[in-house]
């Protein structure tokens, strides 16, 4: 009975509990409230949705052995004319500028650098016609429409080019942009010294974006 | 004429039989080697042949073969020989399997498979040289390690078995085929739009070879259950092969595209290899 009556006050003496001062449970409850903001910021934002408002169409070199998409060309081969169509929407870049001031009053949201924000178009493209302004040989004059000699592309491989309908689904797809673009090129041989186009993009609420090219001088026509 | 050759076979048959049976029934063997390929190329061509682009150089023995062997019995009749090769690069991805039966004292007759790898290398060339308007958007070398299954009779004549001295000839006779490869081209034209797509898929065609022999083995030293022994086997292989495969042909995009069985012309092929090494028997 004495032994048993020992190792009770042994137990009783080794369990001692440490009574945290108001400034440590203050530092622990901030520690784990910013753990969680920490572990939650890190996973991928959700899409931020845009609204395509604004269509612009460059020419671009695809004479050489790759397409170099990322530059502004006004001279062009006859049989290489290249064009990159940008539908975007630009009232993003307000948001992200009143954003960024917003994000000052407050704690910056912790984020990975791997993971990138995506965008998603509400109104999908249905759909994209193309109109040539100068003749471009015989049978195309100016006016008429030539969608079903263009062909398109993602300018960063090397595989054959695509229909309408794939471009459309790049462009309705999520975007790691604001905005969406494809390369587009025409299959026939450009019989005329200068080329200019005309796109129009229509969109699933009825809006119809627009623009004209920078017209381009042809070489080898 | 054939009378002394009968002659010569009975004193062969005769000797043979004079002989003590072989107690040894296992053997571990190692030996290096070279081989000499040659396969002619054709110069003017519609199609690409892949095999004019073979790693051949026919003035030099290029490749280095090491073999691995076992031998055991299975039954008091038939026997199993299973070779690991290894070429250059030593990886043991290459083998020679046989089963044998033993007919009598001179006469054994396999049935074995055999699997060997080769090089085809730079036929890019080829695309190059055929489409000299368009771009060939990959720069690289292109390159094949090909390899080649072929399953075989032989029939082996143990034309010396004396205690210290073997001397066997045999002749492989089968049929081989490389296992199939794929690559495929991508083309852009010169100052153009246009883009096109060259796909090659290889076809499996089983094409009869021969492949004569020779092994000698010498005994160096013997223990009371063991044998030690030095080999030389050459082997001379000869046959006539091509390569078909199935071209498909894209222009400007997937849906517009041409599939065209191709047979190029057979090749003579001949490979002659030499390896010495030493065996272990017990």
């Amino acid at each position: 009975m004495r032994n048993f009556q020992t190792l009770k006050n042994m137990k009783m003496k080794s369990v001692k509990w440490i009574k945290p001062s108001l400034l440590m449970r203050v530092m622990i409850l901030l520690f784990l409230s910013f753990g969680m903001k920490l572990f939650f910021s890190c996973t991928p934002p959700p899409p931020v949705d845009i609204f395509y408002n604004s269509v612009r169409l460059i020419g671009i070199d695809n004479s050489g052995q790759f397409m170099r998409s990322y530059e502004n060309i006004d001279t062009i081969y006859s049989n290489a004319m290249a064009l990159k169509l940008t539908i975007l929407d630009t009232s993003y870049n307000y948001y992200a500028s009143l954003n960024g001031i917003m994000k000052s009053l407050s704690f910056s949201t912790a984020m990975a650098l791997s993971i990138n924000e995506a965008f998603n178009p509400v109104n999908k493209v249905v759909q994209i016609k193309v109109q040539t302004l100068f003749d471009v040989d015989d049978d195309i004059k100016a006016g008429d429409d030539i969608s079903i000699h263009i062909l398109y592309a993602d300018g960063y491989d090397f595989e054959l080019y695509e229909s309408v309908n794939s471009a459309i689904s790049r462009l309705n797809g999520t975007q790691n942009t604001p905005g969406g673009s494809v390369e587009m090129v025409f299959k026939k041989s450009i019989k005329n010294t200068k080329a200019q186009f005309y796109v129009e993009i229509t969109l699933d609420n009825g809006q119809v974006l627009s623009c004209v090219s920078d017209t381009f001088t042809i070489i080898g026509a | 004429m054939i009378n002394s050759l009968l002659i010569l076979l009975m004193l062969v048959c005769f000797g043979l039989k004079a002989q003590t049976p072989k107690i040894k029934n296992r053997e571990l063997s190692f030996s290096i080697g070279t081989s000499n390929h040659n396969v002619p190329k054709f110069t003017s061509n519609q199609d690409l042949d892949f095999l004019n682009y073979v790693d051949c150089d026919p003035e030099y023995f290029e490749y280095l073969i090491v073999k691995l062997g076992y031998k055991f019995d299975l039954t008091s009749k038939i026997s199993a020989d299973i070779k690991l090769l290894l070429m250059d690069d030593l990886v043991p991805d290459n083998y020679d399997i046989i089963a044998k039966y033993h007919f009598n004292n001179l006469i054994d007759f396999g049935l074995g498979s055999i699997l060997t790898k080769s090089y085809i290398s730079n036929f890019e060339e080829y695309q190059r040289q055929s489409l000299p308007d368009y771009h060939l958007v990959d720069d690289n070398m292109q390159q094949f390690k090909c390899y080649e299954i072929g399953f075989y009779l032989t029939p082996m004549v143990k034309l010396i078995q004396s205690e210290w001295f073997q001397a066997t000839i045999k002749c492989d006779m089968g049929m081989a085929s490389y296992l199939k490869k794929e690559v495929t081209f991508y083309h852009k034209k010169r100052l153009s739009n246009e883009r096109m797509i060259y796909n090659y898929k290889t076809k499996t065609t089983f094409q009869p070879y021969i492949k004569p022999g020779v092994d000698l083995q010498l005994q160096a030293f013997k223990t009371k259950n063991t044998a030690v022994g030095f080999s030389l086997i050459s082997i001379f292989h000869y046959g006539k092969k091509s390569i078909k495969y199935e071209r498909t042909i894209q222009k400007w995009t997937s849906q517009n595209q041409v599939n065209e069985p191709i047979s190029p012309p057979k090749h003579t092929y001949s490979k002659l290899e030499i390896n010495f090494g030493f065996y272990v028997q017990w």
